[in-house]
């Protein structure tokens, strides 16, 4: 059993490693989907992390956590930016001290976010969470991709343009069954 | 039949009352006197209570071993559900007066039963120890997966549950009260019982500041309901009522910091979960031993052990008597277990000789991979200290994290925040209000500490200042 300050370690040592990667993260959304596919993808860093269904589909408290101790510890800089619609968004840096505050995760586990990035950073937010969503009711509810595209949009109704990249997502990402 | 028996059987439910139109009242220790208006709910609320499974419930204490730390707490999960439906009838009959728009509903009747029901039943999954015990299934690593709202759904629909018995075809209408995944389409009657302000939070703020003896933390409850209303099918908070919701928020923040995350009750629960363990590690090594820890029941292997062994797909017939009381008595039995381990944190439980929790203050300055550090360290210093014991036992990490007030995260919309509505019609998340203490507390608290034995806390508060 992995002790919670070795969880919150390595949870922020995954993070951390998407961050660095995609060097500028914008949006909390999207670095929970990044680690919801990581973790389904087997990434070790993230074994323990647990997600469960939250108002913008799947979510773990131990990354929003990770964000927190990350900022806390001085090893991720959040920055908060106005939306054009009066919303806010959030966006996450590495600092220069990250190497020392962090650890860092496996030659294969670097390897697995490598992959994963490359194939998400250009896609928008609202089709990570309906692609997560699809997945997560697929492996919770053991439903059907076509039952559970249409449970996702009828519980997303804001993700119903993101229907055909989250679909091709999900096929290129080819997913194990949990 | 004699009228003795007759009002002891309860055959003639109803036919003894001076006044006969007069409903069933429950005198609640927090709400004063509640009832349901007489009739077929008021019946089916009452077949509800008398089942094996709701009255279970009482014998749940509602915080797990708070009352180590604060002697009070001793009230049950059945007084909080009581409390729950109570408030959550009182919260849906003044949206729907406040709002004067009879469209919110399609059967009005219906959906505010419904919502009673939902909330006099979120909790009956709940296991011994309540949230502690997920904790305990989940550290042990059980083949199947155990949370208690499965166990809540279960218990609604399942063919061989006699409270899905009782609801019959309500039961499956419940189950979005429950869920998130199968609200489709959202209600806003869903939020009363779940969301930042529901009647839950509502309720156990007030009950178990109250019987904690923490009485600071209290708020207008029946000024805060009387302002709630529905706009685009969710619950608003006339905006004159502000200061109400900001009390609120605010003695959830206090709660969490000086009660629920209290050091010792950390502690306290951390030995809890290491008992039953270290109970659960020595019965796997062989059948000798798990029917010593574990004895059988009637021929029939004990409550917890299948629990342990069968997570959330347990027989509803075996968690019906899976009860604080079973635990209880087999952590007496463990007092005097074989394995010194298991004896001596069953008695140091029993005599409420808790283990230390180290508050980590500065957390700022230590990052994850440092607290990692340190715990290791502790575990050394255990392991000279004490080399015939598994430190696994003894030492744990502990990091409770909670925002007060849940509200949206911003980027996605304001999904989950409270909104306040103006008399011009127009809503606003409260946390986007002037001056409002709801912006500082959707802050996450973190109470980062290590617990350890006293025989190594000055050696690892050395280390520790060290650190900082």
């Amino acid at each position: 059993m992995i002790s919670k300050f070795e969880l919150a370690a390595s949870c922020l040592s995954a993070v951390a490693e998407v961050i660095r990667q995609m060097v500028t993260v914008k949006g909390r959304v999207r670095i929970q989907k990044t680690a919801y596919f990581l973790k389904r993808l087997g990434m070790a860093e993230l074994k323990g992390v647990e997600f469960f269904y939250h108002h913008y589909g799947p979510f773990s408290r131990t990354v929003a956590e990770s964000l927190l101790d990350g900022e806390r510890c001085g090893a991720l800089q959040e920055e908060a930016r106005p939306f054009e619609d009066d919303r806010q968004a959030y966006a996450y840096r590495l600092t220069a001290q990250a190497s020392k505050k962090v650890d860092d995760v496996s030659p294969e586990s670097r390897a697995l976010v490598e992959r994963l990035v490359a194939r998400v950073k250009e896609e928008h937010w609202r089709t990570l969470e309906l692609a997560s969503t699809i997945d997560f009711l697929e492996q919770h509810d053991a439903l059907e991709r076509s039952k559970a595209l249409s449970r996702a949009l009828g519980l997303k109704p804001a993700c119903e343009g993101y229907q055909q990249p989250a679909i091709r997502l999900l096929d290129d990402l080819r997913l194990p069954t949990a | 039949m004699n009228l003795t028996l007759a009002m002891r059987t309860g055959i003639t439910r109803g036919m003894t009352q001076a006044l006969p139109g007069r409903p069933r009242i429950f005198r609640d220790s927090i709400h004063g006197d509640i009832g349901y208006a007489k009739g077929d709910f008021q019946d089916l609320i009452e077949s509800i209570l008398d089942t094996r499974m709701f009255q279970r419930l009482r014998h749940i204490r509602q915080n797990g071993v708070l009352h180590l730390v604060f002697h009070g707490a001793e009230h049950s999960r059945f007084s909080h559900v009581m409390g729950v439906a109570w408030v959550a009838s009182q919260i849906f009959d003044a949206a729907y007066r406040n709002t004067a728009d009879t469209t919110v509903c399609t059967n009005p009747a219906q959906d505010r039963e419904d919502t009673i029901l939902a909330a006099l039943l979120h909790d009956v999954g709940h296991g011994p120890f309540s949230h502690t015990l997920e904790d305990i299934l989940k550290s042990l690593s059980i083949p199947v997966k155990f949370d208690h709202e499965e166990m809540t759904k279960r218990i609604l629909i399942e063919g061989d549950s006699e409270i899905a018995a009782v609801l019959g075809e309500r039961g499956a209408r419940l189950v979005p009260f429950i869920d998130k995944k199968e609200r489709n389409p959202s209600r806003w009657f869903y939020d009363i019982v779940s969301s930042a302000l529901d009647a839950d939070r509502l309720d156990y703020l007030l009950r178990d500041s109250t019987m904690a003896g923490v009485w600071n933390n209290h708020f207008d409850l029946d000024r805060l309901v009387d302002a709630l209303g529905i706009k685009h099918n969710e619950l608003v908070v006339d905006a004159r009522a502000k200061d109400v919701i900001e009390n609120y928020l605010l003695a959830m923040e206090q709660m969490y910091a000086s009660v629920y995350y209290h050091h010792t009750n950390r502690a306290a629960s951390f030995l809890l979960r290491a008992v039953v363990a270290r109970a659960v590690d020595v019965a796997r090594e062989g059948k000798a031993q798990r029917a010593k820890l574990f004895p059988k029941r009637y021929g029939e292997e004990d409550p917890l052990w299948q629990t342990v062994d069968k997570g959330q797909t347990v027989p509803l017939s075996v968690y019906e008597i899976l009860d604080e009381n079973h635990v209880w008595n087999l952590i007496s039995l463990w007092t005097g277990a074989e394995d010194p381990t298991l004896a001596e944190l069953a008695t140091a439980l029993k005599r409420r000789s808790l283990p230390k929790a180290l508050i980590i203050r500065k957390t700022a300055s230590l990052p994850p991979n440092g607290l990692k550090t340190l715990e290791a360290k502790a575990k050394d210093m255990f392991a000279k200290a004490r080399p015939d014991r598994d430190p696994k036992y003894y030492i744990a990490s502990d990091k409770p994290e909670r925002k007060a007030y849940t509200g949206g995260a911003h980027e996605e919309g304001y999904a989950g925040s409270i909104k306040l509505i103006y008399p011009d019609g127009r809503t606003e998340p409260i946390e986007e209000a002037d001056r409002t203490v709801a912006r500082v507390l959707k802050d996450k608290a973190a109470y980062p500490s290590l617990i350890v034995p006293e025989i190594i806390r000055g050696d690892v508060l050395r280390e520790l200042e060290a650190m900082q």
